[in-house]
């Protein structure tokens, strides 16, 4: 019963124990880059305070940018 | 720990004082259900970001990260940063805001909007059952760790911890729990940090810590490897207490494939988005404007959380390699290198993490049932004044129930803790299939939802049995993961399997009508709740 998984879990294993140790550290890197590039893009109104005028700091975009920001340079450091 | 001096006990006491204080204060402004669930929606984003923050790290937490930071290393950051993180970034702007708009209290409340009281139903009963006995898990182990930390008896935590927290869900509901949860937040980020910053000082800085682990790691590696009779070939060992991302054979149980695609892509989603303990608070905020801003608030702090959380394991790794239990690491370090008076600020933070956690799922559960269940089956047509009313008998229960169940726990062979802790997570991958099945396609229906998610959560216990020492040792199988604990891997399999199933009934079935349709994201105006 168990063999068919078995084989499908070395299978997997092996496939992605050819991914060198950099490539999967791209790939935690690309995670918060990519939404870095969604977050930018969002429209204005997603991100501002509804019906008003804001400050700049009022923004979340700024602050959703600057967390993500951070976990770039935690993945390409640690 | 050591001796804790009258300045420590101090300390703590005004800890306590403080939080009753500002749980009463706040009680005295809830008169209607409403106010007792959601806060009367007037909660503020930097209130709820520290709340989400303080809610997701309990006591067990605390001691345990500290332990797994002591045996892994950095790696065990991984769940507060990717685990983390982006989640809470894409739930602020995609998900949070429509909940928001869609005026409900639970996220099983959305499940029967959207598709049909079945799944509803399944989703909030394994919410609360997973919730309530929680609660006694969580009084449990951290009382057992309070007899470590300072000697204090278990059943004299319990009670203690139990009657207060109680006191100030009972009386205030979510705006008690969200405004304590600030206070128990600074004080548990603060007091973690004081702890961090004077040992690394005691260590001399950070180069220093890091050799001094480099060798603390060398001894434990000299004590489990006997002499080699033949001289071998030199090969360095691999010394992965400094890296984020392992290898896909790591010792660990945190393979960067189990970190990516079951930690980042499905557990903390899950988390973020579909907890009820967490969305709560969002659904409480002043506007759509707050809820997105908290979670944005609160992903700030969690880039800073590790390096509080995880350097304390890595400083007793330094000073003392050969623990036996990791989870002595912690209570290792305070009674080892903080001054009178830290030990108290300590102890403070850890019944801050522990009340903080509590209180929110103990609220979060009389939510649910009683709007999921009493709302829903008993009494359609109850006043705000009989919803208080309800919610605050079902919190005393709830309570009631969760120190039951920590005092008969108590009793129990303490490997069962582990292994509930896991079977309670078997609904995670499914519960976020179907809601992200409801939120991003209108072709999903309840029939396939429901479907669905009874098949992942079949297919999580099946591949827990599958890897289960006794069914192994029964057939003589081979286990069917590698790697310790693998509820990273159930997590993505059942996931899998809850869209396949969700996918392949809805095919086949007939759509739901436009009226539920129109709760999938985008179904309507912005700022017109439907």
């Amino acid at each position: 019963m168990s063999g068919p998984l078995h084989w499908m879990g070395t299978l997997l294993r092996e496939a992605f124990g050819q991914i060198p140790l950099w490539g999967a550290r791209a790939l935690f890197v690309a995670v918060p880059l990519v939404l870095m590039v969604w977050v930018m893009r969002l429209p204005d109104a997603e991100t501002t305070p509804e019906n008003r005028d804001c400050h700049w700091s009022e923004d979340l975009k700024v602050w959703a940018w600057l967390a993500l920001a951070i976990q770039v340079v935690i993945y390409c450091v640690v | 720990m050591g001796v804790l001096s009258w300045f420590d006990y101090a300390i703590v006491g005004l800890y306590l004082v403080a939080t009753m204080v500002i749980g009463m204060y706040v009680s005295a402004y809830i008169q209607t259900g409403r106010e007792f669930f959601l806060a009367g929606r007037t909660l503020p984003w930097w209130a709820v970001g520290l709340s989400l923050v303080a809610t997701d790290i309990g006591g067990t937490d605390l001691i345990g990260v500290g332990g797994a930071a002591y045996r892994y290393g950095f790696a065990v950051g991984n769940f507060e940063w990717i685990g983390c993180v982006p989640a809470m970034i894409v739930a602020a702007f995609v998900f949070v805001p429509h909940f928001w708009r869609c005026g409900i209290t639970t996220i099983p409340e959305y499940l029967e909007k959207r598709f049909n009281v079945g799944i509803r139903t399944a989703v909030a009963a394994c919410w609360v059952a997973f919730m309530a006995c929680n609660i006694g898990v969580m009084l449990l182990a951290s009382a057992k760790l309070m007899l470590v930390l300072a000697g204090w008896p278990v059943l004299w935590t319990i009670g203690l911890v139990a009657a207060m927290v109680l006191f100030y869900t009972w009386s205030g509901g979510l705006a008690a729990v969200v405004y304590t949860d600030v206070l128990q937040g600074i004080v548990m980020i603060a007091g973690c940090a004081a702890v961090v910053i004077i040992g690394i000082w005691q260590c001399g800085g950070i180069e220093p810590l890091k050799n001094q682990v480099n060798q603390s790691l060398a001894i434990q590696r000299t004590e489990k490897e006997p002499a080699p009779i033949e001289p071998v070939p030199l090969v360095t060992p691999r010394n992965e207490h400094f890296t984020l991302v392992l290898p896909v054979d790591t010792p660990s149980p945190y393979p960067w494939t189990g970190i990516l695609f079951g930690l980042a892509l499905i557990i903390s989603p899950s988390y973020w988005i579909s907890n009820q303990a967490i969305i709560q608070r969002a659904l409480g905020a002043r506007s759509a404007y707050e809820a997105k801003a908290s979670y944005v608030w609160g992903a700030l702090l969690k880039n800073v959380i590790p390096i509080v959380i995880v350097i304390p394991g890595l400083l007793a790794l330094s000073r003392f390699p050969e623990l036996s239990d990791p989870d002595q690491a912690l209570p290792k370090v305070i009674g080892a290198m903080m001054p009178s008076g830290m030990k108290g600020v300590f102890l403070a933070a850890f019944l801050a993490a522990l009340m903080s956690s509590v209180d929110s799922y103990l609220n979060s559960a009389a939510t649910i049932v009683t709007n999921d269940f009493y709302l829903r089956f008993v009494r359609q047509n109850a006043d705000e004044r009989r919803m208080l009313q309800i919610g605050r008998l079902v919190t005393i229960v709830l309570m009631v129930w969760g120190v039951g169940f920590a005092v008969w726990f108590q009793a129990s062979d303490a490997g069962v803790y582990a292994v509930f802790q896991t079977l309670m997570s078997f609904f995670n991958g499914p519960a976020l299939a179907v809601l992200l099945a409801g939120l991003l396609t209108k072709q999903a229906t309840g029939r396939g939802a429901l479907i669905g998610f009874c098949g992942g959560v079949a297919t999580s216990v099946t591949l827990y049995l599958l890897n289960h020492p006794l069914v192994l040792k029964g057939f003589h199988w081979k286990p069917l993961f590698q790697i310790q604990d693998p509820f990273l891997y159930c997590s993505i399999w059942s996931f899998l399997m809850t869209v396949f199933l969700t996918a392949l009934v809805s095919y086949g079935s007939a759509p739901e009508p436009p009226e539920k349709r129109r709760y999938a994201l985008g179904g309507f105006q912005e700022g017109a709740a439907p």
